[in-house]
C-alpha cells in the first residue's frame, strides 16, 4: 500500500446548541487516505460531509480526535498550522458563483494564493497564472474577465486553478459539480482527474452522486449521521454493497438505461427520514430506517470491521472473520 | 390522438424576453402534448427554457415576456387568450403547480392546516363544502401520499416538518384540490436521493392509481426515465427530441440526447466523457437553423441556415434533426 498522506482518527465535531444540547455532525469518523487516490465521501444532506471537509482544512476546530497529515496531528489543542501546511492543503467549494470575489477579475483571484504562498515577483506571477490557466484547459485571456461574466464550469476551473496556485499535495473537493449541468460537469471532472495524474494530487471527493463516484473513486466511503458505513474500494463497493444503507442509497438512485438498472441492488423501497443531528437514535443510528434491524441495533453502537481486505462495514449483521452471508452476495 | 384524449396541448408556442431593449428569443415553436392519465417528462439543461414553458402555461411569465405566438389548450381552451377571471379559476381547479424547493412554496408563518383549507376553499368553491367537509378531504390527501399522523401535520408550521414531508404536503394539495393536471418542476431536486425515490416512487403510483395527468419538468434523465411514460428532449428553448420514454432511452436519436446520455456518469463505471464543448447559444441571436448546430459533431450545411422539422424514427419517437433523417446519426 502507498503511502498515507492524512489520518482521521476519531474525529468528532459538536456544534453547541443553547440548552446544552450539541449538533453531533461528525460523531467518531476514522479513515486513510492514500497518496494519488481519490477517497469519495458519501452522503446525503446533513450528514456531516461538509464538516469534516472543513475540519480538515482548519475552519473549524476538532471538538476531539486527530487529523494527521504527514506525521503531525493538526488537530492538537493550540496547534497552528503552518504556511507550507496551508498551501499544501486546498479546498474547492461548492458553488463558484459565491467562492470567487465577484469584483475581482480572474486574474486577481488567482494571485492572491501565489502571493502569500509563492516569493515569485510580479511578472513571474503573472507566467504562473497564464500557466494555472492552461493547467486546467482554460484560454489565457480569462484572466481579465470577470466571475459574472464566464460559465458556471468556467467558474468551477477557475478555483480550481486557485487551488493550485499553493501547490497543494491534497485537495478536498466539496461537491464541486452539484450546481452544474451533467455536459458542463464532464468537462470539470475530466480536468480534474487529468490534472490528478499530471500532479500526483490526493483527492478527498464530496458528493451525494453516486454514479459519479463510481467513475471517479478510487474508494468510497458513505456517512451517516456523523458516522461512517461502509468504506471499500470502487470496484468491490458497487459489486457487493453490504450495510444496508448503502443497498438503500444504491436502490434509491434514478438510472438512465437497463444496464445500470441490472448493477443496482435489488429494489429496497426507501423509508423513513434522516434523523435530527441533535437527538442521534441510540445504538446504531441507522437503525430507525433499517429493514434488518434488531434488537442489539437499538442498543450497541456497531464497531467498523473489515470484512474483506480492505472492505470494512459497521453493522450488527456482520462479524469478524465469520464468512458473508448468502442472501447478501 | 384525438384531441379530446389530450388534456393539455402546446401548439408552436415562441416565447421571448425584453431586457433592456434587447429581445431574447427564448421559445422557438414549442410543441407538446399531454395525454389525459399520462405522465410526460421534459427534460433540458439549466437555461433551455423548461421553467418559461411551465410558467407560460399558468400564465405566470413575468411582464417583460412577450408570447409571439402559438397557443396552449387546456381541455381544448387556449389558455393565452382566457380572460384573467377564467385564469384564475383554470388555476383554482384545472392545474396545480409542485415547486422545486418546498421550502419556499410554503408560508412559514401560516399554519398548514389554514394554506391547506384556504387553497381547497378555492379548487371547490363551486361545491359549497363546509369548512369539516374540506377538511376531511385535506386528511383524506395528506393520507394518501403516506403521511403519517396527518391531524398533527395539519397544526404544523412548515418549518416544523422536513423537506420530504413538506413536498408531501405539496402534492396533497394538488391532489385534495381534484385538479387534472400536477405540474411538477424538479420536485425531488432539492431532496436527499432516498427522499426523491419515495416522492418519485408516490408520484408514479398517483399516475396509475387515480388517472391523474403529470407534466414532469427536470434536469435529469434518471428521473424522467423512472416517472414518466412520453419524454420531451428540450435544447435551448425547442424540443429537438420525443417519444416514448422507453424508445427515445433505448435509442437516442439527436445528436444532443446521444451526448448528454453520453455525459451521464453510469453506475456501470465506463468512465467520463469530455462533455459537450461549447455552451448554449446566446437567445439574442440564436442560430438560424438547428439551434445545436454549433457544438453538433455531426452538422451539416443545411443544418446552419434550415431549421428541421419532425422525422420518424420508430412508431412513436421523432427527432428533428438533418443527420438523424439521413440515417448519419449513429449512437455508440
Amino acid at each position: 500500500m502507498s503511502e498515507v498522506i492524512l489520518e482521521l482518527k476519531n474525529l468528532k465535531k459538536y456544534f453547541p446548541l443553547p440548552g446544552g444540547q450539541s449538533v453531533k455532525a461528525v460523531d467518531g469518523v476514522s479513515l486513510k487516505l492514500f497518496k494519488g487516490e481519490t477517497l469519495g465521501l458519501v452522503g446525503e444532506s446533513g450528514c456531516g460531509k461538509s464538516t469534516i471537509a472543513y475540519t480538515v482544512v482548519g475552519m473549524y476546530g476538532a471538538t476531539e480526535g486527530e487529523i494527521i497529515y504527514k506525521g503531525t496531528n493538526l488537530a492538537q489543542k493550540g496547534y497552528k498550522r503552518n504556511l507550507q501546511q496551508k498551501g499544501e492543503i486546498q479546498i474547492v467549494f461548492q458553488d463558484p458563483g459565491s467562492s470567487l470575489n465577484s469584483r475581482r477579475n480572474v486574474g486577481k483571484s488567482l494571485e492572491l494564493p501565489l502571493k502569500i504562498h509563492t516569493k515569485l515577483n510580479k511578472q513571474e506571477r503573472q507566467d504562473r497564472i497564464d500557466e494555472l490557466l492552461e493547467l486546467v484547459g482554460l484560454p489565457v485571456d480569462f484572466k481579465k474577465r470577470m466571475p459574472r461574466n464566464i460559465g458556471g464550469g468556467e467558474r468551477q476551473l477557475v478555483s480550481v486553478a486557485r487551488a493550485l496556485g499553493s501547490n497543494p499535495e491534497f485537495i478536498i473537493l466539496d461537491e464541486p459539480t452539484s450546481a452544474l449541468d451533467v455536459s458542463v460537469q464532464a468537462k470539470v471532472i475530466s480536468t480534474l482527474i487529468h490534472l490528478q495524474e499530471k500532479l500526483g494530487l490526493s483527492y478527498l471527493f464530496i458528493t451525494h452522486d453516486l454514479s459519479l463516484m463510481r467513475n471517479v473513486a478510487t474508494r468510497v466511503a458513505i456517512l451517516y449521521l456523523g458516522r461512517l458505513c461502509e468504506l471499500a474500494p470502487t470496484a468491490e463497493f458497487f459489486h457487493r454493497p453490504l450495510h444496508p444503507y448503502t443497498q438503500m442509497l444504491l436502490s434509491s438512485i434514478p438510472v438512465a438505461t437497463d444496464e445500470e438498472e441490472k448493477v443496482k441492488p435489488a429494489q429496497i423501497i426507501s423509508e423513513g427520514e434522516i434523523p435530527s443531528p441533535v437527538n442521534v437514535p441510540s445504538g446504531c443510528t441507522f437503525h430507525t430506517r433499517c429493514r434488518d434491524c434488531m434488537d442489539i441495533c437499538k442498543v450497541e453502537v456497531p464497531v467498523m470491521i473489515e470484512i474483506e481486505p480492505s472492505h470494512y462495514v459497521c453493522c450488527h449483521k456482520f462479524k469478524e472473520g465469520e464468512p458473508i452471508a448468502a442472501e447478501v452476495e | 390522438m384525438e384531441t379530446n384524449n389530450n388534456i393539455l396541448e402546446i401548439k408552436d408556442l415562441s416565447v421571448s424576453y425584453t431586457v433592456a431593449n434587447v429581445v431574447t428569443h427564448v421559445l422557438e415553436k414549442v410543441n407538446l402534448t399531454v395525454p389525459k392519465g399520462k405522465s410526460v417528462g421534459l427534460v433540458g439543461e439549466s437555461g433551455c427554457g423548461k421553467t418559461t414553458t411551465m410558467r407560460a402555461i399558468l400564465g405566470v411569465l413575468p411582464s417583460n415576456a412577450n408570447i409571439e405566438s402559438g397557443e396552449i389548450l387546456f381541455n381544448g381552451t387556449d389558455v393565452l387568450k382566457m380572460p384573467y377571471n377564467q385564469l384564475q379559476e383554470f388555476r383554482q381547479t384545472g392545474a396545480g403547480l409542485i415547486f422545486q424547493d418546498p421550502s419556499s412554496a410554503l408560508n412559514p408563518v401560516i399554519s398548514i392546516k389554514k394554506q391547506f383549507l384556504t387553497s381547497l376553499k378555492y379548487a371547490h368553491k363551486d361545491k359549497n363544502y363546509s369548512s369539516a367537509q374540506l377538511y376531511d378531504k385535506a386528511i383524506e390527501a395528506l393520507n394518501a401520499v403516506s403521511l403519517a399522523d396527518p391531524k398533527r401535520i395539519m397544526n404544523s408550521f412548515p418549518f416544523q416538518l422536513s423537506g420530504g414531508m413538506r413536498q408531501r404536503v405539496c402534492i396533497a394539495m394538488t391532489l385534495a384540490g381534484e385538479k387534472e393536471l400536477l405540474l411538477a418542476d424538479e420536485p425531488g431536486t432539492a431532496l436527499d436521493v432516498t427522499i426523491q425515490d419515495q416522492i418519485l416512487r408516490l408520484i408514479k403510483n398517483l399516475v396509475e392509481t387515480l388517472d391523474l395527468s403529470v407534466i414532469m419538468v427536470t434536469h435529469s434523465l434518471g428521473v424522467i426515465r423512472q416517472v414518466t411514460t412520453e419524454v420531451n428532449v428540450m435544447y435551448a428553448g425547442s424540443i429537438v427530441e420525443g417519444g416514448d420514454t422507453h424508445q427515445v432511452f433505448e435509442h437516442p436519436s439527436h445528436p444532443y440526447t446521444i451526448a448528454l446520455m453520453d455525459c451521464l456518469p453510469k453506475l456501470t463505471g465506463t468512465g467520463i466523457s469530455e462533455g459537450i464543448p461549447g455552451r448554449i447559444p446566446d437567445y439574442d441571436h440564436p442560430p438560424a437553423g438547428c439551434r445545436f448546430y454549433p457544438r453538433c459533431t455531426y452538422a451539416l450545411d443545411r443544418c446552419k441556415s434550415e431549421v428541421p422539422g419532425k422525422t420518424i424514427v420508430e412508431d412513436d419517437h421523432w427527432v428533428a434533426c438533418f443527420a438523424a433523417e439521413e440515417g448519419k446519426v449513429c449512437p455508440k
